[in-house]
């Protein structure tokens, strides 16, 4: 459940993304999840600093809960939770994909409610939160729960070279939006070619250099240009990416990996500097 | 026998084909995805059993939504919610279904492949393409309204499904309808108000769907109990009445 913080509310929200009150932690954090056999199990740590608040929590007048919710699956539930460390067990075959979790503040029904520590704007009012009205809420933390053992090494698992009908004039085109993947679409020529020596491990280092660095250069300018806005991070492709470059660069798919490498040099290093090897097999071919 | 599937590769190339192929998907046999494929077998088996029961695109929706969900009831929403399987069931079993249910019946050749691509596979993202596929909202219909509890377990998908298009999309499409405990209120309310004022429109409708988002912004809805639940909507239902009834006057 995505709460929008920038909502006006004609009364005070405890959140740590909005300053209703005055030096009140209320936050989710350390989330961790273990999936084993078919249960996930969430740990998090939920933090509340002021005894106010927990006084009401203690009285029942607030009910503290986590929101679980993953919208591929229409999964969504509420749990019951305590302030400091808790552990959660999930059923595993609920959930795939992301799952949005947030630790909120329900009112079970308070009157004439003040705090010392209201924003000037609340100071001197008090407020009344009928039963099951949203009393505040922390950060909202997205897991994302991968099903199948994914491969996080293998980079060419993430990359899909298919035959394209519609192609024109024997192009390639890529395609990283819409699926976990990234696909190579082929013209119905170019990819005969690559059907007749994709098992062959002379033609490799060769398809690599004229297939896939291509194709890799376009998907690493998207991430650049929206490595801000992080609009790849769920992709199993940007995972995969993300972790071969810590393991041979030493940096993930971050800001100071574009400001030191050109997308080229990133690309061939993923793929282990294939163009050598290209040229060599190519050139024992022709002297064959 | 078991459920096969389309592997991630096979599902690729023919979503990607599908501008090529159009023409293949009037065709009473599925024997052309061999062919184009260029594999034997282009199906994967899966380990889930499946009571293979013919759908007939004749028969009404309720009436293929609970033969659907009774023959694979013990799927899990994670295998549900995944595009190879609903693909893989398209393609295979249910291909005679498919091309009559879904026929063609188009002008356009654009609105002839996002038909196919919106029916065999999952157009859109993929909470809303659970909706949108032809075989995986009959599933995903049943699989939220289902109530073991009533005396007919499909009381409430028997009601949600007199109007898909117009209340069961918006309804699903709303968050708080992924949670049973505001769902099953909210469907079995309005039915018992429309067994005695048969005339809630569309519209109406739609805006009490409208009416517990609002609350949604205040509340969590997760928490509110029947009663609540049946308040908000008492109130909007007689705000509605009273509009209605000026217009009349």
């Amino acid at each position: 459940m995505l709460l929008k913080n920038n909502k006006l509310m004609p009364y005070p929200i405890l959140s740590p993304q909005r300053d209703d009150y005055h030096n009140i932690i209320f936050s989710l954090d350390s989330v961790d999840f273990v999936m084993q056999n078919k249960t996930l199990e969430l740990k998090f740590n939920v933090s509340i600093n002021d005894a106010n608040i927990i006084h009401l929590i203690e009285e029942n007048k607030l009910r503290l809960l986590l929101h679980t919710e993953c919208p591929q699956t229409k999964y969504r539930e509420i749990h019951t939770i305590l302030i400091g460390e808790n552990s959660l067990l999930l059923q595993g075959s609920e959930i795939n994909g992301k799952l949005e979790i947030s630790s909120l503040l329900i009112s079970n029904g308070i009157n004439g409610y003040s705090h010392p520590k209201f924003n000037n704007l609340f100071r001197d009012f008090s407020f009344n939160f009928t039963d099951g009205s949203i009393f505040g809420f922390s950060e909202v933390y997205t897991v994302i729960i991968t099903k199948e053992n994914e491969d996080l090494n293998n980079v060419q698992s993430i990359m899909s070279i298919i035959k394209y009908e519609n192609t024109q004039g024997e192009k390639i085109t890529v395609d990283y939006d819409t699926r976990e993947k990234i696909i190579i679409k082929a013209h119905p020529s170019v990819y005969q070619y690559y059907y007749s020596y994709k098992t062959n491990k002379t033609f490799e280092p060769l398809i690599f250099s004229s297939l896939i660095i291509p194709a890799l250069i376009e998907v690493l300018a998207a991430v650049k240009d929206t490595i801000e806005d992080q609009t790849y991070a769920t992709k199993k492709w940007y995972r995969v990416l993300d972790k071969s470059l810590i393991k041979k660069m030493k940096i993930g798919l971050e800001k100071s990996l574009f400001e030191r490498y050109q997308l080229i040099e990133i690309a061939q290093s993923i793929l282990e500097f294939p163009i050598g090897d290209a040229f060599k097999n190519v050139s024992n071919i022709i002297e064959r | 026998m078991k459920i096969k599937f389309l592997p991630e590769n096979t599902l690729i190339l023919l979503k990607e084909n599908i501008d090529y192929n159009v023409e293949k998907y009037r065709l009473e046999d599925n024997d052309w995805i061999c062919k184009f494929t260029e594999t034997t077998n282009p199906f994967a088996q899966s380990n889930i059993e499946f009571i293979f029961s013919e759908l007939n695109p004749n028969d009404s929706e309720i009436t293929n939504i609970k033969k659907l969900f009774l023959s694979l009831k013990h799927l899990t929403r994670s295998q549900a919610s995944d595009e190879r399987l609903w693909a893989g069931l398209s393609h295979d079993f249910f291909w005679k279904f498919m091309i009559k249910r879904w026929d063609l019946n188009r002008n356009k050749r654009g609105e002839m492949i996002q038909y196919i691509k919106k029916n065999y596979f999952f157009a859109h993202g993929k909470t809303r393409s659970l909706m949108t596929n032809g075989l995986a909202r009959y599933w995903w219909i049943a699989k939220l309204t289902f109530n073991e509890n009533l005396n007919d377990p499909f009381t409430l998908t028997e009601y949600i499904s007199k109007d898909i298009n117009g209340r069961g999309f918006p309804l699903f499409g709303s968050n708080f309808s992924n949670n049973k405990n505001v769902l099953f209120p909210f469907l079995f309310h309005l039915k018992k108000y429309e067994d005695s004022n048969p005339n809630l429109s569309r519209e109406q409708f739609l805006e009490l769907i409208k009416e517990m988002n609002l609350y949604g912004g205040k509340y969590l809805l997760d928490t509110l109990n029947e009663e609540k639940i049946r308040t908000i909507l008492d109130n909007k239902l007689k705000e509605i009445s009273y509009k209605e009834h000026s217009n009349v006057n």
